[in-house]
């Protein structure tokens, strides 16, 4: 009962606290993307899509999802703190970022299913100034962007061999961003306006994933390909004064993403792994779909690495013989850019899991320190970011079948 | 004892350290402590949000003028209807003809019948300042009969139906009108046994102004809580009785000037003279987009100051949306409770400015159909005020009214 009073309030109690991821990059493209990855995999770098867990479900290879040693729920959490150095800005956030669940089929097959946020954006500007009038009108006008993607994916992951696998996964992509124009007026007669626009997003992807061991060399690979069916969006004009409008369907042309991975052993539980991505983007998707200013997009990369010290396998009796251990570093540009000047982001993690109850539950923390540069160097300067994730996986010997002897 | 003894004994065991870690053992095991430190986690995540990269206001700012061409305007004048007035009138100026008040007194129940005898008859009744104070106002008491005339009351008659020639006026009273103050006025106790007794209806009885120099003065009436009443002292069974009969019915009837009603190139407003001012603004052939916000609308009108009579108090108007009939309709009155403005006038104002932004917006956003508006004088406290604005076709352009509009578009 404990554990599950502690998962609801640990997870879905922060739901509740949506609040934006934040940088002053947000309010580009589709926003700023989320740290959805598993925590074990952003501790290492944001590397791991050829790392397999039983314990925990790694969300972003599909091929792993077979051979679970439990059924198992998991969410995680981060919380950001964003300081600019040159201006002095300072500024914190908690986010909801995935919850999913897992369950065996057999012993080759397995199921998940969860809910992630993928982007999020959030900004506001405000203006004041006066209209020559007799009497002056002064007005005050504020202009608030939020909003975001999120998914809900649901596949299998099937083993050919022990060697092989194969997995699917279906996202189902659904958000809003809402741009909020309010104005106040005074001098003369006050009065106060607004106007909103919500953009809503729906779109299906589709993700093949592939992994395979060479036993010999100790060496994990995967590849994952996720690949748009479908997404589209639409805007609502919602005046103050006067008829709201809907425009019709548009289709976006969402990014398709390439990432290959790999995993190598070494002797004392060491692996290394890295990542290697690559996100195929339509250079007029952010002038077809533009929430603030259209901008101009390109194809972006993303590189991860990180080590991991897993736990020994025998019988450890100090506490900190059975945790894990990672560290790593990443680098990764955004989708969008202006004046031919890309958005990047450079980082070092460092991680820690902590598995407990027979090693069917895990806490895994990750710290990420990152730097991020782009066209509005000249305004801001560098944004540096300090990101603390927790996850947890509350895991259950469901749906195992055990030999009798 | 020694500090190092009591440190050593304090210690003992490890105790301190047991004692330190015991909060922190007990918050990372226990529900409440987990509740405690994540409260703590998000107390702390105070999201103070980056600035838009934004370099102009997404508002845009326009202004239209509806000038004279663009306005259509008149004055209604109706058969006034004011017995819901707070005031009585009695007098002349040289904006009004004449003020009459009529007044009935019903509730004869009170007294007993019959009457041993009748020691007196007062009427009381409270003045207010003179509007019009340069002479005394004379005002004479009249019994008012009507053989086979029905009963007037307050809520139906009106100036143009009531005929004075129908009446058998006799004057019963009469009494000078200085300062503010409660009059009270001797009647002839035959009074009582006139409306009582015989078979003539209680017409009551007609304040009018008996001398002829220009005064107006005026008087709470019946709607107030200092209203006109009679005081009857009379005798029964040898006792001394002193009982006051409220007034059932009262009503001022105001004759304005004809050359004030009918001035070419003005509109008037007056509560008294039941004038309305009806505009009309051609705004949907100017602003054809419904979701322009209008920030700003004023309609300007100047005053003609020779035409206004104030009585030296400020005057308020109302503006409120026509409907479809109302342009047409001889007995318009105005919706007292729903109004879209409320404006004071002050005794100094030459001209007025009206912010009717929302008004505008009715029109142009489709919420009403634009049937113009009315400007109109509260008709609770009616005055024989007289506000006079140069109307559209005004013979002087430059006080023609206008209207400016600033609009805004939010993108």
């Amino acid at each position: 009962m404990n554990k599950l009073f502690m998962t609801i309030f640990f997870f879905f109690g922060l739901i509740s606290n949506l609040s934006a991821q934040i940088s002053y990059y947000a309010p580009y493209g589709f926003g700023l993307r989320c740290h959805q990855e598993p925590v074990r995999m952003i501790g290492m770098g944001y590397a791991g899509g050829a790392v397999a867990d039983s314990m925990s479900l790694n969300t972003e290879n599909p091929a792993l999802w077979q051979g679970f040693l439990s059924t198992s729920m998991q969410g995680q959490i981060s919380n950001t703190s964003l300081r600019l150095p040159d201006t002095g800005f300072e500024s914190g956030s908690a986010l909801f970022t995935g919850f999913a669940f897992k369950f065996p089929v057999g012993r080759r097959v397995g199921v998940a299913l969860g809910l992630r946020p993928l982007a999020r954006m959030s900004a506001e500007k405000s203006f004041g100034d006066s209209v020559q009038l007799s009497p002056d009108v002064i007005y005050n006008t504020i202009v608030k962007l939020h909003g975001g993607i999120s998914e809900f994916f649901v596949g299998s992951g099937f083993r050919l061999n022990p060697q092989t696998s194969l997995g699917l996964r279906f996202q189902f992509l659904f958000g809003t961003y809402v741009k909020d124009v309010e104005t106040t007026l005074t001098g003369g007669t006050a009065m106060s306006s607004y106007f909103s626009q919500t953009t809503a997003i729906n779109g299906t992807l589709l993700t093949l994933g592939y992994w395979t061991t060479l036993t010999r060399q100790r060496l994990n690979l995967g590849l994952t390909l996720e690949q748009r069916l479908g997404c589209r969006y639409y805007t609502h004009h919602d005046y103050y004064h006067g008829p709201d409008s809907t425009t019709a369907y548009h289709t976006i042309p969402y990014p398709i993403k390439i990432n290959f991975a790999l995993s190598k052993s070494f002797q004392y539980g060491l692996a290394l792994n890295a990542d290697l991505g690559y996100h195929l983007v339509d250079a007029k998707l952010f002038e077809k779909f533009a929430l603030l200013k259209p901008v101009a997009a390109q194809s972006g990369i993303n590189l991860g690495f990180g080590l991991e010290k897993s736990p020994a396998r025998t019988y450890a009796e100090k506490f900190y013989q059975r945790l894990f251990y990672r560290i790593g570093g990443f680098y990764r540009t955004e989708p969008f850019y202006s004046g031919n000047v890309t958005v990047s982001e450079v980082g070092v993690t460092a991680g820690l899991g902590i598995p407990f109850f027979h090693d069917l539950n895990r806490l895994d923390f990750a710290l990420t320190y990152s730097q991020r540069q782009g066209f509005l160097d000249d305004v801001y300067g560098p944004e540096h970011s300090l990101t603390f994730q927790v996850g947890f996986t509350s895991g259950e010997p469901w749906f195992i079948r055990y030999k009798k002897r | 004892m020694k500090s190092s003894v009591w440190w050593s004994k304090f210690n003992s065991h490890n105790k301190l350290a047991r004692r330190l870690c015991a909060p922190l053992k007990t918050a990372l095991l226990s529900r409440s402590g987990w509740i405690l430190i994540c409260s703590f986690w998000l107390g702390r995540c105070e999201e103070k949000l980056p600035v838009l990269p934004l370099d102009t206001v997404p508002v845009e700012f326009g202004t239209f003028t509806i000038d004279h061409t663009q306005i259509d305007d008149t004055t209604r004048i109706v058969s006034s209807q004011l017995g819901g007035s707070s005031y009585l009138y009695a007098g002349h100026d040289d904006n009004v003809e004449e003020a009459w008040s009529l007044l009935r007194f019903d509730n004869l129940s009170v007294l007993p019948d019959p009457l041993d005898s009748i020691e007196s008859v007062r009427l009381q009744i409270y003045a207010l300042v003179p509007l019009t104070s340069d002479t005394t106002l004379e005002v004479s008491v009249l019994l008012m009969d009507a053989p086979g005339l029905a009963l007037w009351d307050e809520d139906s008659l009106k100036l143009e139906d009531f005929d004075f020639s129908a009446y058998q006026l006799t004057e019963i009273a009469r009494f000078n009108c200085a300062a503010q103050d409660t009059y009270s006025i001797d009647l002839p106790d035959t009074v009582i046994r006139h409306w009582r007794d015989t078979n003539s209806l209680n017409q009551g009885l007609v304040l009018r102004q008996s001398n002829t120099s220009p005064s107006l003065g005026y008087f709470y009436s019946g709607e107030t809580s200092m209203p006109p009443f009679l005081e009857v002292v009379y005798t029964a069974s040898g006792a001394t009785v002193t009982k006051s009969i409220a007034v059932s019915e009262d009503i001022a009837l105001l004759k304005y000037r004809s050359a004030v009603a009918n001035m070419p190139g003005r509109n008037l407003i007056s509560g008294g003279l039941a004038g309305y001012t009806f505009m009309k603004f051609k705004v949907e052939d100017l602003i054809t987009d419904p979701n322009l916000f209008i920030a700003s609308a004023q309609l300007h009108l100047t005053l003609d100051t020779n035409l206004t009579r104030r009585y030296s108090s400020s005057q308020i108007v109302y503006l409120s949306l026509l409907d479809s009939s109302d342009w047409n309709n001889p007995d318009y009155a105005p919706n007292t409770s729903s109004y879209d403005l409320r404006q004071t006038i002050t005794t100094t104002d030459t001209s007025v400015v009206l912010k009717i932004p929302i008004t505008i917006q009715r029109f142009t956003s489709g919420y009403n159909k634009n049937f113009g508006v009315s400007l109109w004088a509260s008709p609770s406290n009616v005055s024989p005020a007289l506000l006079g604005f140069h109307a559209a076709n005004s013979e002087q352009v430059q006080y023609r009214p206008h209207l400016e509009i600033l609009v805004m578009k939010e993108e």
